[in-house]
C-alpha cells in the first residue's frame, strides 16, 4: 500500500487566490524575519507590479465591455474583485517597500554615518539612492540648527566615564571637548562622555565597572 | 534634578562666582524651563505640537555664551567648570531630543503632517507657519517628495508604461490610506494643571471637568489638546 506523504499546510484549496499575492506576502515574510533587512528582490516586486497593472486592465477590460452596467450588483462585482485584489497587492508592495525605507532610515541615526558595507549589499540600487538622499536631508536639517542629532541618545549622568578600549581607534578630535584624542586597543582611561558616545555605541568601546 | 538649581539661575543671583561681562543674555532662566516643558510636552504628545523656534535660537545663543564662559575659566576653577558643563550637556541632550522627537514624528507620518501644514495655510494664509518650522517644513516637503520618487522608481517604474497605465489614485502615496499614519489622539495622557482652566466636556459624556492649579489627571489627548495649547496644562 502507498502511504500518504505529508503535505505542508498550504495545500491546494488556497491556490486561486495565491496566484495573486504569492510574492507579495513572500516578500513581506521575507521582510518580517530578517535580522535588518533580506537582500533586494527586484525580480518579485517585477512580478507584483506586473500583476497590479495586469488586474487594473482586466477590471477596466470588463468596465468598457459591452453591456456593462454599472447599476448592477451583478455586472459590478467582476471588476469590484479585480479592484479588491488589486488593493490588497498594493497595500503589501508598499508596506514591503516602507519598511525597507524605515529600516534603511533606522540604520542611518544608528550609525551616524556611511551605511556599513555588508549593509549596503542588502539594498538596491533605489535604495542605496535613497539612503544618500536621506543623509543629504538630514545633513541639511542639523545645519539650519547648527547641531549634531546623532548624539545625546542617553541623558547624560556623568561628565566622565571609565572606559576600556577594544579596538585601536586612532587619533580623532572629540566632539564634545574639542581636544584630541589617540586610543589605541587596550586603554583604560576617563574620557569625556560626549567624546566617546558614539564610539561605544558601535562596540569600539566598553564602560568598565 | 531639584537639588541644583541652574547656573543660568545661579549666575543671576550672583552666587559669589565671576561673572563675565554680559550677564544680560537673551535667554532667561525661563528659558530654561520652557525648554524642558516642551520638550516634555512633544515627548508625550501624540500629535505635533507648535514649533518653538524662537526658543530653541535664544537657547542656542545661550548655549554658545555659556561656551564662552567655559574658555574663560582659569585653570583654578575646575568645579565651577564642571557645573557649567554638566548644565550644558543636559541643555544639549533636551535640545537634542527635542528636535529629534519632532522630526520622527514628521517622518513617521510625513503625509498627515504635510497635510495638517497645508489646511493650517489654507485657513490662515496671512499668519506665519505654527505648526512647522521653516527649517522643519523644508525637510518634510523634500521627504515627501523623496518618498514619492522613490516608490515610482522601484515599483512603478519597473513595468514598462506603468506609470502611464496606472492612475494616480494607485501610484500616488498620498491616496494609500494604510500609508497614511495619523496620529492616535484618544490615546490617554497624564496632564498637570498650571492653573485653574475653564470647565469642558469629554466627548459622549456629559460629565463636566475643571481642573484647579496642581491637578494630576490621566485623560484623552483629544479633549485636552486646547488647554495644552493655550499653556494651562503640561503634560507629564
Amino acid at each position: 500500500p502507498v502511504r500518504a506523504r505529508w503535505r505542508p499546510a498550504q495545500s491546494c484549496c488556497r491556490a486561486p487566490m495565491d496566484k495573486w499575492t504569492k510574492e507579495a506576502v513572500e516578500l513581506l515574510r521575507d521582510v518580517e524575519k530578517a535580522a535588518w533587512l533580506p537582500p533586494a528582490q527586484p525580480e518579485k516586486v517585477l512580478t507584483v507590479v506586473s500583476k497590479i497593472v495586469d488586474l487594473y486592465r482586466r477590471g477596466d477590460e470588463l468596465q468598457k465591455a459591452d453591456g456593462f452596467d454599472g447599476t448592477l450588483p451583478s455586472s459590478v462585482m467582476g471588476p469590484r474583485v479585480y479592484m479588491l485584489t488589486l488593493a490588497r497587492l498594493q497595500r503589501c508592495l508598499l508596506a514591503y517597500l516602507r519598511c525597507r525605507m524605515e529600516r534603511i532610515e533606522a540604520l542611518r541615526w544608528d550609525v551616524a554615518g556611511i551605511l556599513p558595507e555588508e549593509n549596503k549589499a542588502m539594498l538596491s540600487e533605489n535604495e542605496i539612492g535613497y539612503a544618500e538622499r536621506y543623509n543629504e536631508l538630514l545633513v541639511e536639517f542639523q545645519q539650519a540648527y547648527d547641531l549634531e542629532l546623532t548624539r545625546d541618545y542617553q541623558p547624560p549622568e556623568d561628565l566622565y566615564v571609565r572606559v576600556n578600549v577594544l579596538q585601536t581607534i586612532g587619533q580623532f578630535i572629540g566632539p564634545e571637548s574639542g581636544q584630541a584624542l589617540d586610543l589605541k586597543r587596550g586603554d583604560h582611561t576617563v574620557l569625556r562622555r560626549g567624546d566617546i558616545e558614539h564610539l561605544i555605541r558601535q562596540g569600539l568601546i566598553e564602560h568598565s565597572r | 534634578e531639584a537639588c541644583a538649581r541652574p547656573v543660568f539661575d545661579a549666575a543671576r543671583s550672583g552666587c559669589g562666582m565671576e561673572e563675565p561681562s554680559s550677564s544680560g543674555t537673551a535667554a532667561s532662566p525661563n528659558d530654561y524651563h520652557a525648554l524642558q516643558t516642551a520638550w516634555i510636552n512633544e515627548r508625550h504628545a501624540p500629535d505635533l505640537l507648535p514649533h518653538q523656534d524662537d526658543l530653541l535660537g535664544r537657547i542656542k545663543e545661550a548655549i554658545s555664551k555659556q561656551e564662552a564662559r567655559i574658555e574663560e575659566l582659569g585653570d583654578g576653577e575646575g568645579i565651577a567648570r564642571s557645573l557649567y558643563e554638566m548644565e550644558l550637556e543636559r541643555v544639549n541632550f533636551q535640545f537634542r531630543n527635542y528636535l529629534r522627537t519632532r522630526l520622527e514624528k514628521i517622518s513617521r507620518m510625513a503625509i498627515w503632517a504635510s497635510q495638517q501644514a497645508e489646511a493650517e495655510a489654507a485657513a490662515n494664509p496671512e499668519a506665519a507657519p505654527s505648526l512647522l518650522s521653516p527649517a522643519e517644513a523644508n525637510f518634510l516637503r523634500k521627504y515627501l517628495s523623496l518618498y514619492q520618487d522613490h516608490i515610482d522608481a522601484e515599483a512603478w517604474d519597473k513595468v514598462a508604461g506603468g506609470r502611464e497605465e496606472l492612475p494616480s489614485g494607485i501610484r500616488q502615496i498620498s491616496a494609500v490610506p494604510s500609508l497614511v499614519i495619523v496620529p492616535d489622539m484618544s490615546s490617554h495622557v497624564f496632564c498637570r494643571a498650571l492653573r485653574s482652566c475653564e470647565p469642558f466636556t469629554l466627548p459622549n459624556s456629559t460629565q463636566v471637568l475643571k481642573l484647579s492649579e496642581g491637578d494630576i489627571v490621566l485623560l484623552p489627548y483629544q479633549p485636552v489638546r486646547h488647554l495644552l495649547l493655550n499653556g494651562s496644562i503640561q503634560l507629564t
